[in-house]
Formats: C-alpha cells, structure tokens, sequence
C-alpha cells in the first residue's frame, strides 16, 4: 500500500503587508459591518464548456450574503477594478521563492481563477505564479517545490443553509503566500515536518500574519485512483488525521467496488419513484415533516447495494449523503440503515418490494423538491459510478469530526484566465537580487543568525519566527532595546493580554512604542503605557497621561522616605509592591532598592 | 529537471498558431505548454496548470510541436431568440457584448448574441416573451456620436415598430446622453424602450450584466411609452430601478449602482424579480413617431475661475448654442458677460444649467445672475447638462426660430414641475 502512496502539500501563508489588490488593513473587527447580497454565474469558455466545477455550482443556484467589516472597499465588494499589486507582498514571496530554491519567473501574469462558492465576491480568486522548481531538504529526502504563487485570500464562511451562504469580507483580499510541493511526500510524519519547514521559511520573513488560520494546509494524495485534494486543515497536527482517514476511505471503497463487481456491476442509473400520496400516515418524523414543507419523497433501487452502504467496513451511503448534502438535501435515507427513522420492518418490506428490490438490491429514500430530485436523479449515479470505477479525484474538505467530506470536483486548468484588470508585472533585477539575497540563508540559519544579530537567546529568536512576532520584534527593536523588545513580546504582553483578555495588533503597539519614545520616556513607561491600554485607553490618553511619566529620583526618593518607617518595622519584601500602591506612574525597582539601601545606611 | 539537446531558435512562424501545445525549452527547463500569443518582445504561454507564464522572446527554445490548434468557435448552445410568448421583445446591442464567451486563454472577452444564460432567472415569464437579441454595432460608449444616436435611433423605431419593447445594450459611459436623444427623438412611442448596460464586465461571474437584462425583460413585460434607464438600484444583487432617461446620471465611475434619478422619483423598481411602476410614468402612445434630425452644432462649457472671454469665444464659433455649467444657482463670472451678450446678439443661444446637478438655476436671487439674464442667457430649471445638450441639438433641428421656448418648455419629463425631496445628493 505505502509504496503506491503519493502526497503532496499546498500550504497558504497570511502576510501582515496590508491587503494585495487594496489598501485596506489585514486586522479587523466584525462589528457595525453592513451586508451585501449578491448571485454569482460562470461565464462560459471559449470551447463552449463551462470549467466542470464552476457548472457544478451553477447548478446549486445559491444566493450570497456577504458581510463588510471596516477592513474592506470597493475592491472587496467587486464595485472597483483591483489597485497595483501590494509591493511588500509581492517582495515576501519572492523572498520565500528564493528560500525554497525556485527559479523566479522574470513576468508576473495575474491570473483570475474561477470559483463560484461565493467565497470571492467577483466569482473569482486572483492569483500569480511567481515562481517554480525549487526544494526543500528533508530528514526522508529532497522535496520538490512546484510552484511559489502569490494570491488573494478568500472571504471566510460564517454560515450555510444549503441554499443561501453567508461570508465575512474582512479575509478577503489578504495575501497568501501559497507554495506546493511536488508529490514526493512519503508519509503522514513526512507530510507535517515538510509543512514545518515551509512553514518556518515563510515566517522568516517576518511578513507572516498572527492568526489562528493564517496558515493553512491543502493535502494532495493519490493511491492510483486520482488525485484528491483535501482542503482547510488549519492546524499543522491534522494533516496526519486527514492523510489517515482519507487512506481508510479509499481503501474502504477498493472493496466496495470488489463486491459490486463480484456481484456483477451498477447498471449506471436510477429511477426516482415519487411515492409522496403513499406515505401520507408514515411514522417517519423525517418523512412527515418533509411533507409538510411541500417536499416529495423519492424511492429508487439502488442495484446489487445491500449491505454496502453501511456494513461493518462499508460505508457507501456516507458517500452518497455527501454528495446530496452540497444541494442542500439532507433527507436522505437507505435501507441499511432501515429499519429505524421511524420505519418499520413492515414498511421496509413494502418499500422494497415497491422499489423492485431482489435479495441483493438495496434502496433508498430522498425527501426533497421536484427541481432538486431531478439533478439527484442524475448526479448520484454519476457520482456512485466514479466511486466504483474507483476515479476518486475531487476536491474534499477535512471536516471537524476527523473524515474528509466530499466538496467538489476538481476544477480544470480552464477556470484560469488572465486578470485584464491588471498589467503583467516585470521584476526589476534589484528585486530579483534582494530576494536572492535573503535566500542564501536556510530558515534555520536565519533564526540563528537573528539571535546573534540581536543578542537574544535563540530560545526567543526562534519563539518570535513560529509565533509570527518576528515583524513587531523587528520594528520594536528598532525602538527599544532588542532585548527589552524580545521580553515585552514575549512574557510582558501575552501576561497583560492575558490578564485583561485583550489583544494588540502590531499597529497599535508599533504606534504606542514610537509615541512614549518620542516623549522621551524609557522603557519602564513602556510598562506603563501597556497597562493603560489594556484597561481601555485610548493611545492619545496614553501618551499624553502622567501616569506614564517616570518618577524623578527626588520624586521616588520622597516616596521611599515616606514608607521606610513601616517597611522597617514590618517585612522588607514588601517594598517594591508598597511603592506601587504609593504612586501610580512607572519607576525603576532597581532605583527603589538603591535608595533603601542608603537610607538604611544614613540610619545607622 | 530534464536535460535535452538545445533546441531550435523558435521562428514566428512556428508558435504563430494560438492554441497549439508545445514542447518548449526556457531557461534549462522543458515545459509542456498551450502557446497564447506574441507580445511585443514576450511570448505567452499557458502552463497546464492553468497560469499563463510571459518568456522573452530569445529565452525559449521549441523542442517539438506537439498538437495543432483545435479551438473550436461552435457554441451548442447559443441562442439569439428564447421563448415563443405573445409578448415580443427586441434586446439590440449597441456594444457588441450581450454575454460574453471568455476565450480562457486570453482572456479576450468575445461578443456574442447568446441570451440563453436569462433562460434560468425569468423561469416564471418564459412562456410569455418571445426574446430576440441582436448585434447592431460594436462601439465603445465613449466613441458614440450623434451620429450613432441617429442610425441607432432608427434601428430602435424599426424594432418597436415590429415588437412591443426594445432593450438596448449600451456602455454606460455615455447612456445617459444616448438616452435622452432617443426620448427627444420619440416623440411618441408605443411601447418601453429600455437602456441597460453593466458597469461590471460580463466576463466576470459576479457582472450585473446578467441582472440588468432580466429586469429590463421585466420591465418590458409593462405597458408605458418611455425611454428608460435600467440599471442596480444598490451595489446588491436583487433590486432594479428605470430611470427616465432624461433624469438619468451616472454619478459613479465604477459602482453597479452608479446611476441615479436626479431630483426625481424613479419610473419604476423591481424587488425579488416583482415590478412596481410608479403613477406618473408615460402611457404608451398609439403610434411610433420618431424624427432622426439633430443639429449637432452645440456643446457644454463647464465655467470655472479660469473662464476668460477669449476662451469662451472660441468654445462657441461653429456653435448655435452652448450649454453652460454655470455654478451654483447658474452664474458666471461678471467678464464673461459682454461676451454673452455679443455672442447672443450675433445669433447664438446660450442656456444655462449647474454644476450642483441637484437643483434648480435661478438668475433672479443675485444680481449677477439678472445681469446673466440681460446678457441674453437662458436659464433651464434643474435639466440635467447632458440632457440640456441633446435637447438643444433636437431643438435646433426642429425649432430653430423657437428656440428659447421649446428649450425651457417640458417636452420629456427633463424639467422637474415640483422641487421634492428626493433621495440623496
Ligand atoms: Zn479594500
């Protein structure tokens, strides 16, 4: 089995640059969004063909609700042609490009990729092939990079009824940085150190974003029967899960087709049997509720399938629920899983007999609209004939309760056309250059090379690159003192976040850090000012507040004086906390232990 | 990486055939590719991955051809007439595009007179309409002239004619003027004529394209005697609104929602694919009456601080009348009025409209409009520019020793009688 195994990776990386067709910020909050309502169709190729997946949505006719949080414009609302492409995005990914040893393409042509699940409001994704043909090394082996694209991320799903959809804007429009491997991936553990090692070259830039979903992982897999591509794993610890399930489901369907086939094949169609007037009395709540929505009910035989839609290690109804679930049609029965639902054997019997069923016939039951039951009618044979044929190649997506669901075909290279909205862009040989340069290092040597550069451990050099706090750290430090900057980042704010159950983008503290300093303030305000923030602040208080201003020695030396007599009588460990309650401005512990310290002496 | 003898040097000839797939040579790299065309000193190719990648001329070698082009031009579904329905409608494009087949390749978007793709949304009018779309001219709005109004203007009257609507595809830039030639040149019409367009292009799955047709298929299904404007009412999906064309503005550059009723209610809405038509729409006539005269001696002056006398004088020789953008209530700089004056007593007319857009010029509150007024200028109400301009171009071909009084008499529904509170600016 394992030698027939080949895998790949698409892995996307979020950048923190500001949006790529847009000047809109890449943090946002959804309140005061407005919606926006909107239909999308495919427009047809030049062969006269739809790209297949596009038809296939097309056909599911959904309308799209999208909200507007304040990170978006125009652009975002496909009211607006797209700006110049984002420099410092496109600059990143040449970066990642030359890391990962891929020869950078001297045109960059933006193409617009075809997608009509709503998730991109002008019904496509733009996208460019910026590089190909690089390598990773790996503990199992050279890994080829197939191509390096930048392009725009999609609007994330708030929520789906089937019929009607509903996307958040504020995603759309962020650069991913999206690299793919060649299938050269040997296994699961393989799988999560080649997404590591990707993973970490992109965060060495310092441009990647700090979110729970700004990376995330495709997986490619194929066992010779096609390619699948397993979409939205977000967490790098899941690719093994998603590897390991969809292993089982193929094996699961290899023996499938053995049975049917041994048991003569699927003849290739269905007829649907509106048996609607007949189940009037039904003690099915599935079934009765159906109707009174003004559904109808469809028996079809399903040839030759009993015991393999579901059976100790058969799970073909799974599959077939699947395929009905993307139009929205969840009442689905079969009779595996009968009786039960509210059917008795007696009505098992009366079905099976009206379906026409012999011994090794199974059948099944569709509670849906007339409109829907005729694409059914047609697509879930189609569907089940794949399946048996075992051409398994589609898109599917990693679902929450550990399988693969199926999602949709998979789109051909039809669905790209170029984006006339945009010029192609040429790189200028010093751009080439400077990625090139940044390239020499792997990731590894540049998380050393930051700890020595900056004098910090590379403990804390590598903890900035993985947690994407390379970028604050870099700006801070440029600031404050790198390694005041490495300890703020990484023990005093997630102390203060956690505390206050807040959390500062790098705007906001870049800001604050830049605005104490140009008060001339230290480091010990910096504290201050954090504090401040957290308990809701705004930064024009902030800055402009005494309480960030150090104490001056005479000021701290009044302080001291004042508390001494009882620090003395009482427990010397208290000193620093009764300074704090004594005054609310920043001062330098250090400075209070000095003070004490003499005046202990003077009193002698 | 594979490695292979150098290839030959590709000629022109050989990659001359869009669509034929190559082996190629480029930068030590073989690549099996689909050639899309020459530009300039790059070649483009499409990657089987779907992206199309630009290589200089001089850096690809062609290992071997290895399939001709066989790109087809038949569409099996194509459809220039849908329905059977007793209620005949004309869809005539002005622009060329009435859907789009996008040529993957390219990405050149290519006309066609395809109306299948309405067929899903008017489902429930199907049986009604028999829909017949045709390409009368392939024009980009911003190079239409009065003389493409007029030759459309026929095509127009000899679709009504026969049908009992017409819509017409046009580019949005310049509608609204097309618009208002055609309500000038109707005096009479016996049924709707309806201008749509998008301002999002159709080769885009998300184009209000699509929408804007079927709502003028709708708003062809009511009896009214009116050229109309029918465009998104918001940047959603799901709501129309007709416009008089007269009233009509583009006050967007790219938004769906760019058009908009000026000082004035619209003619009619569609919610959720149902039409209300407001009371004071035109009833439609008994006949078709329609002059294809207009004297194209006219044009705007939009005044500014830089306004000199000279200037004007020029913008106005070859002129029988000028439509000013005067600002605010309709005034002009005080040095521009011996001009006026000079100019209107050689015979030229001069009519004033505002760059506010919204309201109505008066040259009786300020001094300086009453001596506007003295100098022989015209004040015309709250008429759109545009409209002014194409109603002088009527006017002068038709009345041209009436001019002032057919400028400043209500023939279209260009002049709001009442100053309401309408919408926003
Ligand atoms: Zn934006």
């Amino acid at each position: 089995m394992v030698n027939r195994l080949k895998i790949g990776l698409e892995v996307h990386v979020q950048l923190n640059t500001g949006k790529l067709f847009c000047r809109c910020p890449v943090e946002w909050s959804e309140e005061g969004s407005f919606e926006l309502h909107r239909k999308l169709r495919p427009a047809s190729g030049e062969s006269g063909a739809v790209d297949r997946a596009a038809r296939y949505e097309e056909e599911r006719d959904r309308s799209f609700t999208y909200l507007c949080p304040e990170n978006t414009c125009l652009v975002e609302y496909d009211e607006e042609p797209p700006r110049p492409v984002n420099q410092d995005a496109l600059l990143t990914a040449l970066k990642v490009a030359a890391s990962l040893k891929c020869s950078i393409l001297p045109a960059i042509e933006c193409m617009r990729k075809i997608v009509i699940d709503g998730s991109n409001t002008s019904g496509f994704q733009r996208t460019s092939l910026v590089a190909v043909n690089g390598s990773i090394d790996t503990s199992k082996g050279k890994v080829g990079i197939t191509s390096v694209c930048l392009e725009e991320d999609s609007a994330r799903k708030i929520s789906d009824s089937g019929d009607s959809v509903r996307y958040s804007l504020g995603r759309l429009g962020i650069p991913l940085i999206e690299i793919t491997t060649d299938p050269d991936i040997v296994d699961e553990d393989h799988a999560i150190e080649v997404a590591r090692k990707i993973g970490l070259t992109a965060m060495t830039t310092g441009m990647a974003r700090r979110d729970s979903d700004s990376i995330r992982q495709d997986v490619n897999l194929s066992m010779g029967h096609g390619r699948v591509e397993i979409k939205g794993i977000s967490r790098i610890s899941q690719i093994k899960e998603a590897i390991e399930s969809e292993i089982d489901r193929q094996l699961m369907l290899e023996k499938v087709a053995s049975t049917i086939h041994e048991r003569g094949g699927f003849q290739g169609s269905l007829h649907f049997l509106d048996i609607s007037s007949d189940l009037l009395s039904s003690g099915s709540s599935l079934i009765s509720k159906g109707l009174k929505e003004g559904k109808h009910v469809f028996l079809a035989k399903l040839d030759k399938m009993a015991g393999v839609l579901k059976s100790q290690d058969m799970r073909l109804g799974r599959e077939i629920a699947d395929l009905t679930k993307v139009f929205a049609v969840q009442g689905i029965l079969h009779s595996d899983e009968l009786p039960g639902y509210g059917l008795t054997s007696d009505d098992v019997k009366i079905l099976s007999k009206k379906a026409g069923c012999s011994e090794l016939d199974a059948f099944m039951l569709v509670i849906t609209s007339k409109n829907k039951a005729s694409i059914l009618e047609s697509e879930i044979p189609a569907r089940i004939q794949n399946l048996l044929d075992l051409r398994l190649d589609e898109t599917r997506s990693f679902s929450d309760q550990g399988r693969t669901t199926f999602l949709r075909p998979l789109p051909g290279a039809e669905r790209m056309y170029p984006e006339t909205d945009l010029e192609p862009i040429r790189l200028s040989s010093e751009d080439i250059k400077s990625a090139e340069e940044f390239g020499r290092l792997s990731a590894e040597e540049r998380v050393n090379k930051l700890a020595s550069d900056y004098k910090i451990s590379f403990q804390d050099a590598s903890t900035l690159v993985t947690d994407a706090k390379l970028g604050l750290f870099l700006s801070l430090s440029g600031i404050l003192s790198p390694r005041y900057s490495a300890r703020l980042i990484l023990q005093r704010l997630p102390e203060i976040e956690k505390k206050s159950g807040k959390s500062f983008d790098d705007k906001t503290l870049i800001d604050l850090v830049n605005a104490i300093k140009g008060r001339s303030l230290g480091e010990v305000s910096v504290d201050a000012a954090l504090e401040l923030l957290s308990k809701g602040h705004s930064l024009k208080d902030i800055v402009n507040s005494e309480n960030i201003k150090p104490l001056s020695d005479a000021e701290l030396f009044e302080v001291v004086r004042e508390i001494l007599p009882n620090i003395l009588k009482g427990n010397p460990g208290e000193l620093i906390a009764s300074v704090k309650k004594r005054t609310s401005r920043p001062f330098d512990p250090r400075d209070v232990m000095r003070m004490y310290e003499s005046m202990k002496m003077n009193l002698k | 990486m594979a490695h292979v003898d150098p290839g030959v040097k590709m000629t022109v000839k050989e990659f001359a055939e869009f669509g034929s797939r190559l082996k190629i040579e480029h930068e030590g790299q073989i690549l099996d590719v689909t050639f899309i065309k020459r530009d300039g000193n790059e070649l483009v190719f499409k990657l089987s991955s779907g992206y199309n990648v630009r290589f200089s001329f001089n850096t690809v070698k062609l290992i071997e051809s290895l399939e001709e082009s066989h790109s087809s031009n038949n569409h099996s579904m194509e459809m220039a007439t849908i329905g059977n329905g007793s209620r005949k409608i004309s869809l005539l494009s002005t622009g060329g595009t009435i859907s789009s087949k996008v040529d993957y390749a390219t990405g050149a978007v290519k006309p066609t007179e395809d109306v299948s793709f309405i067929l899903d949304s008017i489902r429930d009018i199907k049986d009604k309409i028999t829909l017949k779309a045709k390409i009368i001219d392939s024009i980009l709005s911003e190079n239409m002239q009065p003389d493409n109004w007029i030759r459309t203007g026929r095509l127009v009257k000899k679709a009504l004619d026969e049908d009992d609507a017409v819509i017409l595809l046009h580019g949005t830039d310049t509608m609204s003027y097309t618009a208002s030639a055609l309500a000038f040149m109707f005096e009479r019409q016996k049924g709707p004529i309806i201008l749509t367009g998008s301002q999002r292009s159709s080769d885009r799955p998300s184009s209000d394209a699509f929408e804007n047709i079927e709502s003028s298929v709708r708003f062809s299904m009511e009896r009214f005697g009116e050229v109309g404007i029918c465009m998104h009412s918001s940047i959603s999906d799901g709501s129309s609104s007709l416009i008089r064309g007269v009233r009509a503005r583009k006050m967007h550059t790219t938004r769906r929602d760019a058009f908009r009723a000026i000082e004035t209610g619209e003619l009619g809405t569609i919610r959720e694919k149902k039409v209300s038509l407001n009371n004071d729409i035109k009833h439609p006539d008994a006949e078709n009456i329609f002059s294809d005269k207009l004297d194209q001696a006219a044009g705007i002056y939009y005044f500014n601080p830089l306004s000199n006398q000279e200037d004007l004088e020029s913008f106005s020789s070859r002129k029988k009348a000028v439509v000013i953008m005067a600002t605010g209530l309709g005034h002009v700089a005080e040095r521009l009025l011996p001009k006026i004056r000079e100019l209107t007593d050689a015979g030229k007319h001069f009519v004033i409209t505002s760059q506010c857009l919204f309201g109505r010029v008066d040259l009786e509150v300020y001094a300086s409009g009453r001596k506007l007024l003295a100098a022989g200028a015209v004040p015309l109400e709250n008429m759109l520019p545009e409209t002014a301009l194409a109603k002088s171009m009527y006017v002068l071909a038709h009345y041209p020793d009436e001019f002032e009084k057919w400028m400043t008499k209500n023939l279209r529904g260009e002049i709001s009688e009442r100053s309401l509170l309408h919408g926003e600016i």
